[in-house]
C-alpha cells in the first residue's frame, strides 16, 4: 500500500481520520460489553492442575474420628477465652502452642495489639521454607472466628504427629486479618527474632461460628493492587473439596447478587450464563475493592510473592459437612503444597474466575480494559487532529502541556493534603478544592478553541497511557475507572454549560463516593477507607483516583467551562 | 593328512567362535526424573536394581543413577524406604544400597561419558563402566519421554540418536558382548529405533503416540508407586532365581498389552541369538563362564572337547 | 606417589607393629521429655604401617593419593534446637551442618598443586561415599583462616574447605560409612545403626575425622541423632499416624470440661509422664554381638545413659548390673557374644539432666524481598550471665550473591532490650570493640565464592544483631539447576566460640538458607526464536519491497488496449529466449 510522490491520496486514511471519534465510541462500547461475552460457551476454559507435583487429594487425610474429640476440647477453650481481655488471650494461645512443641513468640505492633505466632520446624527438612496458616481472632467481616481458631489449634497439634513436612509450619493468630496481619508479614521479612525461611504459601482459616456443620466453602483470592495467587493453589483447594463432595464458591458466590435482583428475573438467575457472569463480575468487584472494604486476610500477603487464599466456611446448623471436613481440606492442601519442590510457577498469575472450575486468562479478558484505554487515546488523537487542522503553533503545544502539568501538580497537592490531614477534614475540603477549577475556568481569559482541544487531547492521551499501564497490573481497577470516567471524553469546549455542569457533577469522584456512601456507611467513611488503606495496606486505589481520574475530571471541567475566544470555528475536514 | 588337520583347525576355530559368550555381567540402571511426584520412576529403577542384585550382579558391577533422593526425602512418610507396591511388603532401599550418580550428577553428559568411558581423570572407579568385550550389559532407563527423546530431570533431553551413537562407540571400542536395553517411558519404542550396532536387544514399554501408565498409588505416600510395564516385568522376574532356565522369550511372551495398557515393542534385528536360547540370567544374573588360559600346549582333541563342554 | 613430609617422617620413625587401639561407645541422653540424643562414637588409632588390619585400606589409599594429612567429612540433616537442647555433643567438634561438608589439609609445593590434589580428593570421596562431592570445584572451595583448626598449621600444608548444603543424606551414605568400621556394622554398638531408624530422626550428623598424630593414624567416626521418642514408638505400632481409637485419647483431666464420653477432650501435654522404652523400640533391634568384636579389641563397648537416676530405672538383658551408677549416669559394659538390650522406664520422663547451654545462640536468615537485592540478618545472643563472649564467624557465600561489606551494620542490645551501641564498617575502619573483620575475600564470578571471617565480642547477657546487604546476579541460561524455581542453597555459617584455655571451644553451625534468584521462563528461548523469525520474515519482505520497487498509480500508467498488452507480453517472453 506504500505510495510515493507528493500526491497523498488519503482514501482509507482520510476515512479513518474523519471518524476517529466514532472509533473511540466503538472501542468504548466494545470494552464495556467485552466482559458480558466471556461467560458464553467457548470463551472460557476449564481449570486444570498445571503443576504435576501438587497431586491434590492423593494422600489420605486423617483429621477425623478421635481428632474431633481434641477439636471439641479446643473449642471449649476458645469459648472460655472469647470474652477475656486480649492480653489473656495472647498468653493462653502462646501456652497452647508451646505445649505442643511450637516455638512461640508474640509480636507487638501496637501497644494494645499483639499477634501470637508459633513455628513448627519441619522434622526432617532443612527449614528454609515455610507454609503459613492464619487464624485471625475476628474475620474479615468483623465476626468472631470461633471455629477457625479452634480448628487452627487442633491442626497445630495434629500436624506435629506427622514427619512428612518438607517446609516448616507457621501458625499465626492476629487480632484482625488486615492491618495486624500485614504488619506481621512485613516484620517477618525484616526483623522477627525467630524465622523459618521464605513463605511458600499461606492459608487463612475463616469459620466464624461454633456450629459444627457447614454447607460450603467460599474462596477469596484477590490480593492487593491486582496481585493474584497462582491459579494452581485455588485449583488444588477446589479439587480437594470436590473429592469431599463439598460445594465451593468464589468470593461470596451468588447469594448477594441473587437477593438483590427482582424476582421476575428468577428464570434468568438459574441459567448457566448468569451464574458464570455473576461470579465473573463479583471477581472483578473484589479486585477493585480489594483492601478497601472487607479484607479477607489473603490480601495481607500481597507484595512478597506469597500465594495466599482465604478459605471461609459457610456455617449451617445442619450437619451436612462437619467441621473435621474443613480440617481435612486444610490438611490436604498443606500436603499438596508440601509436595512442591519449587515455588508456584507453572500456572496462571493473571486470570479471572467464572466459577470454581472455569476461568479466563489475561489474553481473553485484557482487551476489555485495553479497548477502553484505546478509546481514550483515540479520542485524544481526534482532538489533536481537529486541532492540527485548525492550525497549529509550537507555543500552543507547550501551553497545553503546561496546563496539564499544572493540573497534575494540583491534584498531587490534593493527594498529599488528603494523606497528611485528618479524614473528616479531608472529606469536607476535597470536593471544594477540586471544584475550584470551575470558577478558574469561568473567569480566565478566553482561549482559542484549538488550544482547548489540544489541552483536552493531551489529558486524554495521558489518561489512555496510564490506563493501559494500569490494566496490565490491576485489570479491574483500570476497567472500572476507565468506564466511569469515559463520558468525560465527550465534553467539548463551548458546549452548553448547564449540560456540561450536570455531566461533570455526576462524574465527579467525590460525588460518586457521596452517592455510594448514602447506601453504605457514609461518605466520610469511604474517604477514610481509601486513605487508611493506602497507609496501612499500601493499596494504590486512592492514588489512582487522585492522580488519574481527578486530573482528567479537572481538565474536562476546565475546557468545558472555559470561555472560548470568538473566532471562526473551522470544521474538521 | 594336512587337509584333515587343516579342516579340524577350521572346525575348532568355528566352534570357538560359535560358543563365544560373556564372562561378566554389568547393569546400568537410570532413573531420569526429579521431584516427589516421580516416586514411581525411582521405584522402577530400584526394583530392577534389586532384581539384578538378587540374581548375583555385585554392586561394583552395577551403576545406579537416581536423579532424586526419594527414600530420605522429607515428604516420605516412611523414611529410608522406597516401596513399589501399596502393600509395602518389600522395601527396595534396604540396608545396603550404592547409588553411583545421584541428584544433579545424573545428566546426559555423564550418562554418555559413562557408556563411552570418556572420563575425567579424577573419576572414581565406582562411577565408571569398566566393561570389556565379554561383558553383557543390561541397561534400564525410566523417566518421562517422548518421540525419540528422554527427558533428564525436566531440564535436558537425550535423543535416540545420541544413545545409538554411544552404543556404536562402545561397539568400536569393544566394550560389550551383548546389550539388553529396556526402557519404560511414554513412546518408549521410538528410543531404540535408531540403534545400528550389532548384538543389541531392545525392549520398550509403549509405541509411538502411546503413553506408559502407572500401575497403582499408595494413599499414605500419596503418589503412584510403580509403572505398569515394570510391574509386570517384575511379576515375571520374581520367579527367576540364579539357576533358573527361563529365557527372554518366556519373558516377552508373558507381556499382555491389555494389562500393561500399552504395546511393548521388542527389537531383535540387531541381535543374533534366538530369544528362546537366551537365559534371563545371561543379562540379569552374574553366571560366570570361566575361561581357562593355560600356557601348556594341549592336544587339539582335548581342546575341542573342552570347547564342546563349554558350549553345553 | 608422593607422600607428605609429615607422613614420611612418621613412617620412618614409627616402629612397625604397634597394637591397634579401638573402642566404641553409645551414649543416650534425654534432652527433653520427647527428644533423646543418641551418640555413637567409634575411635580407632593405628600405627602407620602397611600391616594394620583394622584401618580401612580405602581411606589410607585416599589419603596417600591426595597427600592429605588430615581429613574431615560431615553429613548432616535437620535442625538442632540450641535453645532447648544446649550445646551439641563434644562441644560441636564432630557435628555436621546441613548437607555435606569436607575439609582437609593437603601437603604440596604450591597452591595450584594443592588445589589439584584437593579436587582429586573430593572426587575419590564422591565415589566412596555415594555423595556428589565432585561438585566441590573452585567456586565452592575456600581456605579458612581462623576456624576449623586453621591456626595450627605449618606452611607446607594447605587447608581447604568445601560445603554442599543441598546434598541429601541417606542410606547410600550410611552403607560405606559402616563399612569403614572394623565389624562393618554387624556387631557391637554399630549394629543398632540402620537407615530406617537413623533417618527418621529429627536431627542427625555423621562425621569422619582422620588425622595423623604422634606416629599414629587416628580415625574418629561419630553419629549423633536426636530421636523424637513418641513418633518413633508410634511408628512401631502404626507407621502412619492415624487417629487413636476413641478409648485411647489422652485427655487432660484437670480441665473441667474434659469429658471423653461426650467426646470433649483437651489434649494432654506431650512428653510428660510415664515412659517405657527399650533399645529395640528405638533402633529396631538389640545390640548384636558376635565374635568379630572380641577379636578386635579387649575394650568392650560401653553404653551410658545420662539421666537423673533417681527418677529413672534401667534394666539390662540377662539382669546385668551397671558398671557405673551415679546420680547422673548409668553405664553398662556390653558383654561379648550375646545380644544386649536395655529397658528404660520412668514415671516422670520430663525430668532430665540440665544441659550445658551454648555460650551463644546464633541464627542467620535472609531478609528483604524482590529479585534485585536482599540482606543477611544474624542474631547472636549471649547466654552467659557474667563474662563477655568472643566468637569467630565464618561465612562462605556463592559468587552470585554480590556482598557489599560497606553495608555491614551491627546493633548491640542489652539484656533489657535497649539499644546500647551500633556501628558499621568503613574503608578505613573494619575493627571496633564489638566487630572486627578478620578476613574478607571478595568473590570472583564463577571462580571463587565470597569468604568473610569476623571476630565478634558481646558483653554478658547482650544480643548482637548484624546485617549486611547483597545484590543478586543473573546467571547464564545453562547455569540454572533443573529445579531452578526452588532457589539456591547457601551454606551454613560456622561459629567458633573462643574461650580461655581452661574450657574447650564450642563450634556450631547456623541453618542453611535458600536464596531465590530471578529465574527465567525456560520455555522462552523457543518462543523468542519463533517470534523473531516471524517478525524478521515479515519485516524483510516489506522492507525489500519498499527499497527495490517503485509504486506508480495505475491511472498514471498509459492506457493500453488489450491487444497491445498481449503483444507486449509476447515480446517479453520471446526476448527471454533470444
Amino acid at each position: 500500500m506504500a505510495v510515493s510522490g507528493s500526491r497523498v491520496k488519503t482514501a482509507l486514511f482520510g476515512f479513518i481520520v474523519k471518524r476517529v471519534s466514532f472509533l473511540a465510541v466503538i472501542a468504548l462500547v466494545v470494552g464495556a460489553c467485552w466482559l458480558f461475552v466471556l461467560p458464553l460457551p467457548g470463551q472460557f476454559r476449564n481449570t486444570y492442575i498445571s503443576e504435576n507435583a501438587l497431586l491434590p487429594g492423593q494422600a489420605q487425610a486423617y483429621f477425623r474420628s478421635s481428632e474431633w474429640h481434641y477439636l471439641r476440647g479446643y473449642k471449649e477453650e476458645v469459648r472460655r477465652l472469647s470474652d477475656k481481655p486480649a492480653s489473656e488471650v495472647v498468653e493462653s494461645l502462646s501456652t497452647i502452642l508451646s505445649e505442643q512443641g511450637y516455638y512461640t513468640d508474640v509480636y507487638h505492633h501496637e501497644p494494645d495489639k499483639a499477634t501470637v505466632y508459633g513455628i513448627f520446624r519441619a522434622p526432617r527438612g532443612d527449614n528454609t521454607e515455610a507454609i503459613v496458616l492464619v487464624c485471625p481472632w475476628t474475620n474479615g467481616n468483623g465476626l468472631f472466628n470461633f471455629n477457625g481458631i479452634a480448628i487452627g489449634l487442633a491442626l497445630a497439634r495434629y500436624l506435629t504427629k506427622w514427619s512428612v513436612w518438607s517446609k516448616s509450619l507457621i501458625f499465626v493468630f492476629p487480632p484482625d486479618p488486615h492491618k495486624s496481619l500485614r504488619e506481621w508479614v512485613a516484620a517477618y521479612h525484616r526483623s522477627l527474632p525467630i524465622q523459618a525461611g521464605s513463605i511458600e504459601g499461606a492459608l487463612v482459616l475463616d469459620y466464624p461460628s461454633d456450629l459444627s456443620g457447614f454447607s460450603a466453602i467460599d474462596i477469596s483470592y484477590t490480593g492487593l493492587n491486582g496481585q493474584l495467587p497462582n491459579l494452581d493453589l485455588i485449583n488444588t483447594v477446589v479439587t480437594i473439596a470436590d473429592f469431599n463432595s463439598l460445594p465451593t464458591f468464589i468470593h461470596g458466590g451468588l447469594d448477594k447478587l441473587f437477593n438483590a435482583l427482582p424476582s421476575f428475573l428468577n428464570p434468568l438467575k438459574s441459567s448457566a450464563y448468569f451464574q458464570l457472569l455473576s461470579t465473573l463480575l463479583s471477581s472483578v468487584a473484589a479486585q477493585v475493592t480489594s483492601g478497601l472494604n472487607r479484607v479477607a486476610g489473603c490480601e495481607s500477603f500481597s507484595g512478597w510473592r506469597i500465594d495466599a487464599i482465604t478459605i471461609s466456611a459457610i456455617p449451617t446448623s445442619e450437619l451436612s459437612h462437619d467441621e473435621t471436613v474443613y480440617g481435612r481440606i486444610i490438611e490436604g492442601t498443606l500436603r499438596s503444597i508440601n509436595n512442591l519442590l519449587e515455588h508456584f510457577h507453572q500456572s496462571f498469575f493473571f486470570y479471572l474466575l467464572l466459577s470454581p472450575h472455569h476461568f479466563v486468562s489475561i489474553g481473553t479478558y485484557l482487551p476489555a480494559a485495553m479497548s477502553i484505554a484505546g478509546a481514550f487515546t483515540l479520542q485524544g488523537i481526534s482532538k489533536w487532529i481537529s486541532y492540527i487542522q485548525n492550525g497549529s503553533s509550537r507555543s500552543s503545544i507547550l501551553k497545553a502541556f503546561f496546563v496539564e502539568a499544572a493540573i497534575l501538580a494540583f491534584t498531587f497537592a490534593l493527594l498529599s493534603f488528603s494523606l497528611l490531614f485528618d479524614s473528616q477534614l479531608v472529606a469536607q475540603m476535597l470536593p471544594t478544592f477540586c471544584a475550584c477549577i470551575i470558577p478558574t475556568a469561568l473567569y480566565a481569559s478566553p482561549m482559542s478553541y484549538a488550544l482547548l482541544n489540544e489541552i483536552h487531547g493531551v489529558a486524554l492521551v495521558l489518561s489512555g497511557m496510564a490506563l493501559t499501564a494500569l490494566a496490565t497490573l490491576n485489570f479491574s481497577l483500570a476497567l472500572v475507572v476507565g468506564l466511569i470516567s469515559s463520558p468525560l471524553m465527550f465534553l467539548k469546549p463551548g458546549i452548553n454549560r448547564m449540560h456540561a455542569g450536570i455531566l461533570l457533577l455526576v462524574l465527579n469522584p467525590f460525588f460518586i463516593f457521596y452517592f455510594v456512601g448514602m447506601f453504605t456507611n457514609g461518605y466520610t467513611y469511604i474517604i477514610n477507607t481509601f486513605v487508611s488503606s493506602w497507609r496501612d495496606m499500601q493499596v494504590w486505589t486512592w492514588i489512582i483516583v487522585m492522580c488519574l481520574w481527578l486530573p482528567l475530571w479537572e481538565v474536562s471541567a476546565f475546557i468545558s467551562m472555559a470561555n472560548v475566544r470568538e473566532e471562526a470555528k473551522k470544521e474538521v475536514k | 593328512m594336512r587337509m584333515l588337520l587343516f579342516s579340524w583347525l577350521v572346525f575348532a576355530w568355528v566352534a570357538v567362535a560359535a560358543t563365544r559368550s560373556h564372562t561378566n555381567n554389568w547393569a546400568v540402571i537410570v532413573c531420569t526424573s526429579r521431584f516427589w511426584f516421580n516416586y514411581r520412576h525411582v521405584a522402577n529403577a530400584l526394583s530392577m536394581y534389586r532384581t539384578v542384585k538378587r540374581l548375583g550382579i555385585p554392586d561394583s558391577q552395577i551403576l545406579l543413577l537416581l536423579a532424586d533422593d526419594i527414600a530420605c526425602n522429607p515428604r516420605n512418610a516412611f523414611p529410608g524406604t522406597v516401596y513399589n507396591n501399596a502393600d509395602r511388603a518389600l522395601d527396595l532401599y534396604g540396608e545396603s544400597v550404592e547409588v553411583d550418580y545421584r541428584g544433579y550428577d545424573v545428566t546426559v553428559e555423564n550418562f554418555i561419558r559413562l557408556l563411552t568411558d570418556r572420563f575425567d581423570p579424577d573419576t572414581p572407579r565406582s562411577k565408571r563402566l569398566l566393561t570389556d568385550d565379554r561383558s553383557n550389559i543390561f541397561i534400564y532407563m525410566t523417566g518421562h519421554g517422548g518421540n525419540e527423546f528422554l527427558k533428564f530431570q525436566d531440564a535436558e533431553e537425550i535423543s535416540a540418536h545420541d544413545i545409538a551413537d554411544a552404543f556404536a562407540q562402545m561397539y568400536e571400542k569393544r566394550r560389550y558382548n551383548e546389550i539388553f536395553f529396556m526402557i519404560d517411558t511414554c513412546q518408549a519404542n521410538t528410543m531404540y529405533s535408531h540403534f545400528y550396532s550389532p548384538n543389541i536387544l531392545a525392549v520398550g514399554s509403549s509405541e509411538l503416540d502411546e503413553s506408559s501408565y502407572s500401575h497403582h498409588a499408595d494413599i499414605d505416600i500419596g503418589v503412584a508407586v510403580i509403572d505398569r510395564f515394570t510391574y509386570y516385568n517384575l511379576e515375571f522376574l520374581e520367579n527367576v532365581s540364579r539357576t533358573s532356565n527361563l529365557t527372554l522369550a518366556d519373558l516377552f511372551n508373558s507381556y499382555d498389552s491389555e494389562e500393561i495398557a500399552s504395546h511393548p515393542g521388542i527389537r531383535t534385528d540387531l541381535y543374533q541369538r534366538d530369544l528362546s536360547d537366551v537365559l534371563i540370567t545371561d543379562f540379569f544374573g552374574n553366571v560366570q563362564e570361566v575361561e581357562i588360559d593355560s600356557s601348556k600346549p594341549r592336544g587339539l582333541l582335548s581342546l575341542l572337547n573342552q570347547q564342546i563342554k563349554q558350549a553345553k | 606417589m608422593k607422600l607428605p613430609a609429615l607422613y614420611a617422617l612418621v613412617l620412618a620413625l614409627a616402629p612397625g607393629g604397634l597394637a591397634n587401639a579401638y573402642d566404641e561407645r553409645l551414649d543416650i541422653t534425654p534432652l527433653t521429655g520427647e527428644h533423646w540424643l543418641v551418640s555413637f562414637d567409634f575411635n580407632l588409632s593405628s600405627a602407620v604401617s602397611h600391616h594394620h588390619q583394622l584401618f580401612p585400606r580405602v581411606l589410607e589409599g585416599v589419603l596417600a593419593s591426595s597427600n592429605a594429612s588430615e581429613l574431615h567429612l560431615r553429613f548432616g540433616q535437620g535442625y538442632w534446637d540450641a535453645d532447648n537442647w544446649g550445646l551439641t555433643p563434644n562441644n560441636g567438634a564432630n557435628v555436621a551442618g546441613t548437607g555435606v561438608e569436607l575439609w582437609a589439609r593437603i601437603a604440596a609445593d604450591s597452591y595450584p598443586d594443592a588445589e589439584a590434589s584437593w579436587f582429586s580428593l573430593a572426587n575419590s570421596l564422591s565415589g566412596m561415599f555415594c555423595a556428589s562431592l565432585n561438585f566441590i570445584d573452585s567456586a565452592h572451595t575456600t581456605s579458612p583462616k581462623s576456624v576449623l583448626g586453621a591456626f595450627d598449621t605449618n606452611h607446607s600444608l594447605y587447608l581447604f574447605h568445601g560445603s554442599l548444603p543441598s546434598e541429601p543424606v541417606c542410606t547410600e551414605n550410611l552403607t560405606p560409612y559402616l563399612k569403614l568400621l572394623p565389624c562393618k556394622g554387624a556387631a557391637g554398638v554399630s549394629s543398632l545403626l540402620d537407615g530406617h531408624h537413623l533417618f527418621e530422626s529429627q536431627w542427625q550428623s555423621m562425621s569422619i575425622d582422620l588425622s595423623v598424630e604422634d606416629g599414629r593414624l587416628h580415625l574418629r567416626q561419630s553419629i549423633y541423632a536426636v530421636l523424637h521418642v513418641d513418633r518413633t514408638l508410634e511408628r512401631r505400632i502404626n507407621p502412619v499416624p492415624e487417629p487413636e481409637p476413641y478409648e485411647a485419647v489422652k485427655c487432660d483431666s484437670s480441665r473441667d470440661y474434659s469429658n471423653p464420653q461426650n467426646g470433649i477432650c483437651y489434649p494432654r501435654i506431650p512428653g510428660i509422664g510415664e515412659i517405657n522404652v527399650t533399645l529395640s523400640d528405638l533402633f529396631g533391634s538389640p545390640i548384636k554381638n558376635g565374635a568379630c568384636l572380641s577379636k578386635i579389641t579387649s575394650k568392650s563397648p560401653q553404653i551410658c545413659l545420662h539421666i537423673p537416676s533417681d527418677n529413672w530405672s534401667v534394666t539390662a538383658s540377662d539382669e546385668l548390673s551397671p558398671a557405673i551408677k551415679s546420680v547422673d549416669q548409668i553405664c553398662y559394659v556390653i558383654p561379648p557374644d550375646s545380644d544386649f538390650d536395655l529397658s528404660i522406664h520412668s514415671e516422670t520422663r520430663e525430668s532430665v539432666l540440665p544441659k550445658t547451654p551454648s555460650p551463644i545462640l546464633a541464627s542467620r536468615h535472609l531478609v528483604g524481598w524482590g529479585q534485585e537485592r536482599g540482606g543477611f540478618h544474624s542474631v547472636y545472643k549471649s547466654t552467659s550471665g557474667d563474662s563477655p563472649v568472643s566468637f569467630v564467624t565464618y561465612e562462605v557465600l556463592p559468587w552470585f550473591m554480590r556482598v557489599y561489606l560497606h553495608s555491614f551494620t551491627y546493633t548491640l542490645f542489652d539484656s533489657a532490650g535497649a539499644e546500647v551501641a551500633t556501628g558499621s564498617f568503613s574503608a578505613s575502619n573494619v575493627s571496633s570493640d564489638i566487630a572486627q573483620l578478620l578476613y574478607y575475600k571478595p568473590a570472583q564470578p564463577r571462580v571463587s565464592p565470597s569468604h568473610i571471617e569476623m571476630l565478634l565480642t558481646i558483653p554478658a547477657g547482650s544480643k548482637l544483631v548484624t546485617m549486611y546487604q547483597f545484590e543478586k546476579s543473573l546467571l547464564y541460561y545453562n547455569e540454572y539447576p533443573p529445579d531452578a524455581n526452588r532457589g539456591f542453597d547457601i551454606s551454613p555459617a560456622i561459629v567458633e566460640v573462643l574461650t580461655d584455655s581452661s574450657s574447650p571451644r564450642a563450634v556450631f553451625r547456623t541453618t542453611s538458607s535458600l536464596l531465590s534468584l530471578p529465574t527465567p521462563d525456560f520455555s522462552m528461548p523457543y518462543n523468542v526464536i519463533i517470534l523473531t523469525s516471524t517478525v524478521i520474515a515479515l519485516a524483510f519482505g516489506t522492507i525489500f519491497n519498499l527499497v527495490t520497487r517503485t509504486f506508480v498509480y495505475a491511472e498514471d500508467l498509459p492506457k493500453q488496449s488489450l491487444a497491445k498488452k498481449l503483444r507486449a507480453k509476447l515480446s517479453k517472453i520471446t526476448s527471454m529466449f533470444s
